[in-house]
């Protein structure tokens, strides 16, 4: 079926794996929507409302009515914006003023295992993007021959820095970028004393980390969880270096897809060259 | 926290950040690393450059 590159974004942010369904991928269509959904239902299990006390910021009064229900305040899991809304309508909304207040204080509890259920729900984001990218590029009637999919160098950029462009053919870039952004996040969680990434405690700083995949999912399951001490004294630098790490990670992941696309079209004349 | 060891920091993260952003113009390390040094080098001495300035209007204008 037909299907502009526009709307295979609309389809899949709204329904993860519509696009790749109508464009005739019905085994790729299952994997974007399990794992679009299925990271953000898992996620969600484990948070719950909680995830509310993490928007960026709170709704304006004039569009309020608009952005509780298209939620895209929340970050990053916006881009997953179908589930977003999904989950707004789950949301228990109090009809009083005092039910509302009963609300914002009970969504300021941490919940057991928070970490691990905020990064899969911050991951389905990022993933359902990367779809979004791949949905595009097959409404683009384009087919890649190179070494891998442009969406794929850059996923795997995402949860390694530079994999991406080692897969796609560059290997001495890939490991010199890799070394770059890997020293700038180590740096940033040694100076952090381990607790630089925790998105309960710095949910804004916690949205560019989180393009760094990898990382952040490191610092989640191992440094974030322990208890904190007194403040480190470096601690603000340690903060900001990791998540100057994630938005470097952000141009490493958009040069891998760059360097897997320019390679597919050279792969692409390369074959034409040979047939003719 | 004293000024030498948070410049010092900058420099390496400046650095860094400039592998990742002169990565995009070329794909072997030797050029990468060359024209990061360069771009290092002009940033923090324009950084250098800007914090005498602010130092040396700080000192006349509020002193």
């Amino acid at each position: 079926m037909k299907l502009t590159p526009g709307a295979a974004i609309l389809w899949t942010l709204l329904v993860p794996g519509s696009a790749h369904l109508r464009l005739g991928h019905a085994a790729r269509a299952a994997l974007v929507f399990a794992t679009a959904v299925g990271l953000f239902a898992a996620g969600a299990a484990i948070v719950g409302d909680r995830v509310w006390y993490f928007q960026l910021f709170e709704p304006f009064p004039f569009l309020k009515t608009l952005l509780d229900r298209m939620p895209v305040q929340l970050l990053p899991e916006a881009p997953n914006l179908g589930c977003c809304i999904v989950l707004s309508f789950l949301r228990e909304a109090p009809a009083t003023d005092q039910g509302m207040f009963d609300w914002l204080r009970m969504i300021r509890v941490p919940v057991p295992h928070e970490h691990l259920g905020l990064f899969l729900m911050g991951c389905s984001g990022v993933v359902n993007s990367l779809w979004v990218a791949d949905a595009h590029w097959l409404a683009q009637g384009r087919r890649h021959q190179g070494r891998i999919s442009p969406p794929a160098a850059a996923f795997l950029s995402w949860l390694v820095p530079g994999a991406g462009h080692v897969a796609a053919g560059q290997r001495d870039k890939g490991v010199l970028v890799c070394a770059a952004v890997l020293i700038m996040f180590a740096l940033g969680l040694l100076l952090s004393q381990g607790h630089g990434i925790d998105r309960p405690l710095r949910s804004a700083w916690w949205i560019p980390q989180s393009l760094f995949g990898g990382g952040t999912l490191f610092a989640t399951l191992v440094t974030a969880p322990l208890e904190e001490g007194p403040p480190a004294p470096w601690i603000d630098h340690g903060v900001a270096l990791c998540a100057v790490a994630g938005l470097m990670n952000l141009i490493v992941m958009i040069d891998a897809y760059t360097v897997a696309e320019s390679g597919a079209v050279e792969d692409a004349a390369a074959l034409g060259g040979r047939a003719a | 926290v004293s000024l030498v060891p948070r410049a010092l920091l900058y420099l390496v993260a400046l650095f860094l950040v400039m592998i990742v952003y002169t990565g995009q113009k070329h794909s072997a390390p030797g050029p990468i690393l060359r024209a990061s040094v360069r771009m290092t080098a002009k940033l923090f001495a324009w950084s250098v450059l800007g914090v005498v300035v602010m130092l040396a209007l700080e000192a006349v204008f509020i002193d």
